[in-house]
């Protein structure tokens, strides 16, 4: 039964490069749920949580994402499905080094075909308190800030899923721990299902929900 | 924000790396834009000025010096003929409209050339102000001289005997200005033009006075048996006289008859080797600018790799990875382009200003510079097609998980 109001695979496989063959058993994560996917480096987390957005097509298997199920769009829908409904942030936060602060939020925003929402930026900044920074460059922030950027980046077209491939590995602890409060309480104002995968012990104390690898 | 947004902005945030490639492609257009301004005015002059001319009559020697001298007036005159015997041509019934030209004598570096009024019927001008001359040492000058020399009617002037110096003045016979031309863009802009007779006159004179030496510089003589003249220009009456007329003078008598139209092309195809050498270098600088983008974009790719991968995550297709690696590297030869060809223009500004010649205009448009301008952009097109197909091609999964 496909319930528009979860995130659900069946059993997906992919097969590697080199003929290694993984396989994921399902997975279902509620709306506004928040689910950690663990395990050590070289256990497949990049490539589910790859999978589940919408950026490797598996072998076998289907993912359905409130409804949709992802693999069935075109490619092109895909993309556009990815860029309205998914926040993706990942372990750097690779911001377009030539544009500024709101003009890598309005790059997002207008890539997902979504019209600039300047109200929108203003407001994900000012929560994730780098308002200030707005008009700077990306060389111009820290790290953590850095970082922070990339989550309003993934969150300013109010995603339905958000999904974080280590966020906080290359972040100090003080760093680290506030990304991700921002990323847990921006989660649960919105509603929003939250995905992390990650080998950093000290997210596992935060997220009851584990999926583990 | 567009496309065009996002190129110029990396663009400028890659300025260094950006720059050469900008350069060499500024270079190669300005290159072949000189070259192209140059040629086809050159050409255009050349082809102007000897347009209703069909053959020159003149002295034995060489026909391009013949044609130099009396068709564009830059060389020395071959010698002089005799005024009889080119009499008896322009009655043949080949001949239209014949036009003596006797050429010696200067003012401030412009020729004054001994005619008759044939000559305005041959460039097609008139007298626009004042007359034209009735008597000897009346003068009527060309716009531009009028215009340079700061001459006006009723003006009088000292000419200079000889073709480009100032030293042997004919303080004699100073002539009268009666009349300015018209404007006519061509050959008579930078004439003065006197009757034959005034031009033998002022000879005769210093015959008398040179005590029976003969001055080797002397280009007119107008001894008492014969006057002499230093070219006829003919126009023909019908095409026909074209496959004798010129034969039957350089045979049957000892005087030379050359062709304007063969002569510019000697001219011209001379100069073209010179052309073609450049024409080349430019070709190969462009080729320059283009692996400079090429390299510039695949090694920008290289550290973009992920960017773009995160671009399409966000929601861009693969089309739009494609295309903005395809407007940088035309977005980079644009910019060359544009500068290349401003450049060509200041070149060419600078060359006139320098050089005080009026034949090139700095301002001058041709058709072809928009030919150029495609050409620019379409190098910068396939530099950044292997590019651009690459980042197209890019495994976004494979990217991301490194």
């Amino acid at each position: 039964m496909i319930d528009v109001r979860e995130i659900k695979t069946s059993l997906l496989t992919h097969r590697y490069k080199n003929g290694y063959t993984i396989t994921f058993s399902p997975l279902t994560v509620k709306q506004g749920q928040h689910c950690l996917i663990t395990g050590r480096s070289g256990s497949g987390k990049t490539t589910l949580l790859h999978l589940l957005c919408g950026l490797l097509r598996p072998q076998q298997g289907s993912v359905h994402i409130f409804g949709t199920s992802i693999y069935q769009l075109s490619n092109r829908a895909l993309d556009h499905f990815r860029g309205t409904s998914i926040g993706i942030i990942f372990q750097k936060p690779h911001l377009l080094p030539s544009l500024t602060v709101t003009e890598n939020l309005s790059l997002a925003q207008e890539l997902a075909g979504l019209k600039k929402d300047g109200e929108q930026q203003q407001y994900i900044l000012s929560k994730l308190s780098i308002l200030e920074k707005a008009e700077s460059y990306p060389t111009q922030l820290s790290e953590g800030q850095a970082q922070r950027v990339a989550i309003a980046r993934a969150l300013i077209n109010r995603p339905k899923l958000l999904v974080a491939d280590e966020p906080t590995s290359a972040l100090d602890d003080n760093n680290a721990e506030s990304v991700l409060n921002l990323l847990i309480s921006q989660a649960t104002d919105s509603k929003t299902s939250l995905i992390i995968a990650t080998h950093d012990q000290r997210i596992k104390n935060k997220i009851p929900t584990i999926y583990n690898l | 924000m567009n496309l065009f947004y996002l190129v110029r902005k990396n663009v400028r945030y890659n300025l260094s790396s950006c720059i050469l490639s900008i350069m060499l492609c500024s270079f190669g257009i300005a290159t072949l834009c000189l070259i192209v301004l140059f040629s086809t005015q050159l050409n255009e002059q050349l082809e102007r000025k000897s347009k209703n001319i069909d053959l020159v009559v003149g002295a034995k020697g060489s026909p391009l010096q013949l044609i130099l001298n009396s068709v564009y007036h830059v060389d020395n005159p071959t010698g002089n003929i005799s005024l009889k015997e080119a009499h008896q041509l322009s009655k043949s019934p080949f001949v239209k409209m014949a036009v003596p030209l006797a050429v010696g004598d200067n003012y401030k570096g412009y020729r004054i050339i001994g005619t008759d009024s044939n000559f305005l019927r041959l460039y097609q001008t008139k007298v626009a102000r004042g007359r034209w001359f009735t008597a000897d040492f009346e003068i009527v000058i060309g716009a531009t001289v009028a215009k340079k020399a700061g001459l006006q009617i009723g003006d009088k002037l000292t000419s200079a005997h000889g073709l480009s110096n100032n030293e042997d003045l004919h303080t004699a016979h100073p002539y009268l200005v009666v009349g300015i031309l018209k404007d006519s863009k061509n050959t008579p802009d930078d004439l003065f033009l006197t009757a034959l007779s005034s031009v033998w006159r002022t000879h005769d004179h210093e015959h008398e006075n040179s005590d029976g030496v003969n001055d080797l510089h002397h280009l007119i003589t107008a001894s008492e048996s014969e006057k002499e003249i230093t070219s006829l220009l003919i126009q023909y009456k019908n095409p026909a006289a074209i496959a004798v007329f010129p034969q039957m003078i350089n045979k049957e008598t000892n005087l030379q008859a050359a062709s304007p139209a063969i002569e510019s092309s000697r001219i011209f195809s001379l100069l073209g080797i010179g052309f073609d050498a450049l024409q080349i270098l430019s070709y190969l600088l462009m080729l320059m600018a283009g692996g400079g983008i090429f390299i510039s974009l695949l090694n920008n790719l290289k550290n973009r790799k992920y960017e773009l991968a995160i671009m399409r995550t966000m929601g861009a297709s693969r089309i739009k990875i494609f295309m903005l690696t395809i407007t940088e590297g035309a977005y980079i030869t644009f910019i060359g382009t544009v500068m290349g060809l401003l450049l060509a223009h200041i070149i060419f500004f600078l060359i006139i200003t320098y050089s005080k010649n009026e034949l090139i205009n700095p301002f001058y448009y041709n058709e072809k510079e928009a030919l150029i301008a495609i050409t620019g952009s379409l190098i910068g097109f396939a530099a950044a097609l292997l590019p651009a197909i690459k980042s197209y091609s890019t495994q976004l999964s494979n990217t991301l998980a490194k």
